[in-house]
């Protein structure tokens, strides 16, 4: 046998292969479609005798070719799957469509919130407190740290702080809420910890009166202090 | 001359008096009271070194005195 003629042969079975395949899978899909439509019972009935007749060909002649799974379960199949699919494509887009939903109205709150924040941190600072009173606090601040937060403050715009009872280390950094970490022995965050005192004071007598409250009176700071 | 400083929205409120003066450290005595009425918490911060100490009881002898308003959650 020349190559050619082999080549020639097996094209040809190739091609007959899909042909057949393809018939197989036009009579598979208009029977699929009589059954669900409720074409009568006759049609039903030929459409599925072609079908199966085509799949004994395929399966004889050309069983390459053709899936056989179909045939296992016709019935079944076409109860079942198609309806099923339909059904956990669209249990899978509304359970997508929900996480989605909920993940950006849980973004706006937060932002909104974040927004609502500002704006009452800015109102306060503008409202309240001077200049000159931020910069009398700044002094009182200084005047109150010992030479080594004094140091770490001006270099770095936080002071370390030993707390009173416990003895843990907690991180003020500038600013009036939400400032304060304690730290674990390796100097990372262990967790935020977040007081001040009463009446809108500037920032530097914010910080001095955290500073004393943790070294002084840590236990009333753990009480009254929001953690985050 | 004892310095009693009341932290405010000033930035803070400075009070000294003179030890030796009785109705000066009558005032004092009575300024510091008000505070602690108030909530305040008084701390002594004399050494300088920026470690304190609680007060609890008026001291005529404590030189500089700062009042911490009471605290708020955040």
């Amino acid at each position: 046998m020349s190559d050619e003629f082999f080549i020639r042969q097996l094209w040809s079975q190739i091609a007959e292969d899909r042909a057949i395949e393809h018939q197989t899978r036009r009579y598979r899909e208009m029977y699929e479609q009589a059954a669900r439509c409720g074409a009568s019972p006759d049609l039903i009935r030929d459409l599925h005798r072609r079908w199966q007749e085509a799949e004994r060909h395929a399966r004889r002649y050309h069983n390459a070719a053709i899936d056989y799974s179909a045939l296992a379960d016709p019935w079944g199949e076409i109860r079942l799957t198609p309806r099923d699919d339909i059904r956990r494509e669209r249990e899978r887009a509304e359970a997508y469509e929900w996480v989605r939903t909920t993940a950006l109205y849980g973004q706006a709150v937060i932002r909104f919130g974040t927004v609502i924040g500002w704006g009452v941190d800015f109102a306060s600072e503008s409202l309240g407190i001077t200049p000159e009173a931020e910069e009398r606090g700044m002094v009182l601040l200084k005047e109150n740290l010992t030479p080594k937060q004094l140091k770490q403050y001006e270099e770095q715009k936080y002071f370390d702080v030993r707390g009173g009872q416990t003895g843990t280390t907690y991180r003020i950094h500038h600013g009036r809420q939400q400032n304060i970490y304690a730290l674990t022995m390796f100097g990372t965050k262990k967790f935020g910890l977040c007081f001040l005192p009463a009446g809108n004071l500037c920032h530097g007598d914010t910080m001095l009166a955290q500073k004393l409250t943790l070294e002084l009176q840590e236990d009333e700071a753990l009480r009254i202090g929001n953690r985050f | 001359m004892p310095t009693q400083i009341v932290m405010d929205r000033t930035g803070d409120s400075r009070f000294q008096f003179d030890a030796a003066t009785p109705a000066e450290v009558t005032d004092a005595e009575k300024r510091f009271n008000e505070m602690i009425g108030k909530g305040h918490f008084a701390v002594d911060m004399s050494r300088g070194d920026g470690t304190g100490k609680v007060i609890r009881k008026f001291d005529p002898a404590v030189e500089t005195t700062v009042f911490r308003p009471p605290l708020i959650g955040g």
